[in-house]
């Protein structure tokens, strides 16, 4: 059998559709090389030393990628990474932990922040951590969701956090960062400082000479990232942050949330599936704020109600701290986060629930 | 499909409104059947039930509560006793565009210039295609029609050219149309606040604004129909360069002001009446034309203004034609063109304000304020409606598209890009798509609607 030639027109025709694809896909991967760059100039400053939900997603990926087990996973809000010191629970358990909470981290946040985790990770207990604001609101949090997207690893996972975790109209601000960052086109000092760090990153490259690394900054507010996920933080709110500055003082929830409550028990089946024991927890609010709030049971029974629902214990430091009085305002460092002084007395106590789980 | 999707389009924005359009479709189709095989009387009384059923629409829908409001203002002037309310419905959205393209429909088989559309699904998507239905070009049924019955296969080169143009619409819509809107709507919702010299920049961008927002809006559709291969007609043709007002005009909405000459001035008498006539025939031909932009007095005096100006170059022709002459081939030639696209665009600000005023008394007060020596206040108080950072990239993006309009004038934008190397032609598509990414406004808090869609 015999081939007969391809007529010209079709090999003319077949050449220029190949000429106009390999001109589209040169044009996307310049566009994408141009956001990038676009991108790193209009930078915050999310490369910094002191940007923790960038570092403890680093360092959760370089434990993994040691091969180090961890055995104890804290998912939840600031009152999760602000409350829960691996260390303790280390030093006092013997095990590997690590605290995977984020700001204004909510139960679809924790949802996605656990599977990545369960990718390279088969903690025996998550410390689901409940902050009743974050189960209230709207549908999606731009900032929460992107300190979990930003810093998953390329996958499905990913995929479903960006469509389910933002509004579909900051897709494209979740997707480039160059439009996220947009508004700092006019910040002329932080462009050059961005372009200065560019040179120097540059200067490294062809050298071959790292500069010193910066140590983890405290910040202004005397806080810094301890590691393990955990930031830590000596201050002690001060009178008018607990009263007249109260943030809380004009809260008129609940406002629940479907969806992310919806999530509140996903996250609990996800751990049902993998075997994982769960604890709900509320971590205290200082005693000043939580007289604020006026139908505090109300709060705590929509979480105890999604507990026994999932076969779960739920631990409230809020209604302990009513009877027991074990926090003071002075373990406060503002008008709802523990300090230092505060973190231990409460990780000194919940080892004791998290003992039996371990085994 | 593409009817479909046209309906789609309408209803993500008042979906039971799209009763209103399949009524006044199903009118005008048949319609135009009828026209076409009735004679004499029948057909005019027809035309006339066809106009009366649009006109009625647009009525209702845009005119009703200004006619209500003036009339009781007058009834209680008079002491009489007016009982009619209101009527509480939003406009639909570009109601003014898609009754004028049916109405040039019917008035052209009318005419016998076209024949009737046969094919309801043809004769609607010809009233509903989604690019230009809601903010125009109001396209007449010779230029379009025609395009729906024909096969369109994919054309690389037609697609691309498309999406260019659609690319240049959404930089004049989203970076320069509203970023100077920031500035404008601060400083037009209290002038007060505001001192005579930042009235005057206030009013100029505006009249950029304006511009890009409304050939924002023709580009994007022209370009987006063009990727399907369809051709809609020009709407913009570098306005802000003409020398004389009737020039603006014959580039300002093409597609409208072309309507209005030929389905008002030119039966009302057109040029073949006595000067008169014609002076007053364009009076009122402005006059609706601002009336049809909004029911408020501010669009009546803006159209008429623009009438009136027309009438003066009209009184002054002989003399400026023969001074031209003189003129002819001296540097002083070009010096005077200069100075007349100056006084045009002057006066097509002037005019804008009670285009953008919110009302008559205010448009008033920011005039007086501009004129006021004592008020105009200084060069600095620019700076204090947004940050400087902010007013400059205004003023560069106006020169810019100054610059581009220039090139357009000369060689025309694209044939001028085409020619270049491909990475020049590569850098002017990324410096309008990262402009449009990174200075373009369009988060919810800041973000304007295309002005034509209150039309």
């Amino acid at each position: 059998m015999t081939l007969r030639p391809k007529p010209a027109s079709s090999i003319f025709s077949s050449r220029l559709w190949i000429n106009r694809l390999i001109k589209a896909v040169a044009f996307v991967v310049c566009f994408f090389i141009i956001e990038a760059e676009a991108a790193f100039l209009l930078d915050p400053g999310r490369y910094k030393s002191d940007f923790h939900p960038r570092m403890r997603w680093e360092e959760f990926y370089n434990i993994s990628k040691n091969n180090e087990n961890l055995d104890l996973i804290f998912l939840g809000s600031s009152h999760a990474y602000r409350s829960f010191d691996p260390e303790i629970f280390n030093s006092k358990l013997g095990i590997n932990s690590f605290n995977m909470g984020h700001s204004s981290q909510n139960p679809v946040d924790s949802y996605y922040v656990l599977k990545e985790v369960l990718k390279y990770q088969k903690p025996k207990v998550i410390v689901f951590e409940q902050y009743f604001v974050m189960a209230e609101g709207e549908d999606s949090d731009f900032i929460s969701a992107s300190y979990t997207y930003d810093y998953l690893k390329p996958s499905l996972n990913k995929l479903s956090c960006l469509i389910n975790d933002f509004n579909p109209k900051d897709y494209p601000k979740a997707l480039l960062m160059a439009v996220r960052d947009k508004d700092n086109w006019a910040n002329k000092a932080l462009i050059k400082a961005n372009m200065e760090r560019e040179y120097s990153l540059f200067k490294q490259l062809i050298t071959g000479k790292k500069e010193n690394e910066q140590a983890p900054l405290e910040s202004a507010k005397g806080e810094a990232y301890q590691g393990l996920g955990y930031v830590s933080n000596d201050g002690i709110a001060s009178y008018s942050e607990l009263t007249t500055g109260n943030k809380l003082k004009d809260y008129k929830g609940p406002n629940w949330n479907e969806k992310r409550l919806s999530y509140d028990d996903k996250v609990l089946k996800l751990c049902k599936e993998n075997n994982i024991k769960v604890i709900m927890v509320t971590a205290p609010l200082p005693p000043t704020s939580l007289k604020l709030i006026k139908n505090y049971d109300e709060l705590h029974n929509k979480f105890q109600q999604i507990a026994d629902k999932n076969g779960v214990e739920y631990i409230d430091y809020n209604f302990i701290n009513r009877e027991k009085s074990m926090f003071t305002d002075k373990d406060f460092k503002d008008a709802d986060h523990l300090n230092s002084s505060g973190v231990r007395i409460l990780d000194n106590d919940l080892i004791k629930y998290i003992k039996p789980l371990m085994n | 499909m593409l009817l479909l999707f046209s309906c789609y389009f309408y209803m993500s924005f008042v979906p039971k409104y799209i009763l209103i359009l399949l009524f006044a479709i199903t009118v005008d189709y048949f319609a135009g059947i009828y026209l076409e095989k009735l004679e004499g009387e029948k057909r005019k009384l027809l035309l006339t039930l066809s106009v009366l059923t649009n006109v009625g629409l647009l009525f209702v829908f845009k005119y009703f509560n200004f006619f209500n409001i003036n009339i009781a203002k007058l009834a209680s002037f008079l002491h009489w006793n007016y009982p009619i309310e209101g009527l509480s419905i939003i406009l639909p959205i570009g109601l003014s565009f898609h009754t004028f393209q049916s109405l040039s429909y019917v008035i052209e088989v009318y005419r016998k210039k076209q024949k009737a559309e046969k094919n309801f699904i043809i004769y609607a998507l010809y009233v509903m295609f989604y690019p230009q239905l809601v903010a125009g070009p109001i396209e007449r049924p010779q230029n379009v029609l025609h395009q729906f019955h024909e096969r369109h296969e994919f054309n690389f080169q037609g697609f691309i050219f498309g999406l260019k143009i659609m690319l240049w619409g959404f930089f004049k819509k989203v970076v320069i149309a509203d970023r100077l809107a920031i500035y404008v709507n601060q400083v037009y919702s209290s002038p007060e606040r505001y001192t005579g010299v930042t009235l005057v920049v206030a009013t100029i961008f505006f009249a950029f604004q304006i511009y890009c927002d409304f050939s924002g809006y023709s580009d994007i559709a022209i370009g987006s129909a063009k990727t399907m291969g369809f051709k809609l007609m020009d709407n913009f043709r570098q306005p802000y360069f003409s020398k004389t007002v009737s020039e603006f005009w014959r580039r300002w909405h093409i597609s409208l002001s072309t309507w209005f000459k030929d389905y008002l001035y030119i039966p009302l008498g057109g040029n073949r009446v006595s000067s008169w006539r014609r002076n007053f025939n364009l009076l009122l031909t402005f006059a609706v034309s601002g009336f049809w932009h909004g029911a408020n007095f501010t669009y009546i005096i803006w159209g008429s203004l623009n009438g009136i100006f027309l009438i003066l170059e009209n009184l002054v022709r002989n003399i400026e034609t023969s001074f031209k002459s003189r003129l002819k081939g001296t540097l002083g030639s070009s010096i005077y063109l200069l100075i007349r696209a100056f006084i045009t665009f002057s006066l097509v600000c002037f005019a804008w304000i009670f285009f953008r005023a919110t009302s008559l008394s205010s448009a008033t007060y920011i005039i007086k304020r501009m004129f006021q020596f004592n008020g105009f206040g200084k060069v600095s108080s620019l700076f204090g409606v947004t940050s400087y950072g902010e007013f400059i990239l205004c003023v560069i993006l106006i020169l810019f598209l100054m610059l581009i309009d220039y090139i357009n004038i000369k060689k025309g934008m694209w044939e001028f890009f085409d020619k270049k190397p491909l990475a020049l032609r590569w850098s002017f598509y990324y410096l309008l798509i990262f402009a449009i990414l990174i200075l373009g406004v369009y988060d919810v808090a800041t973000k304007t609607s295309f002005i034509y869609f209150q039309f």
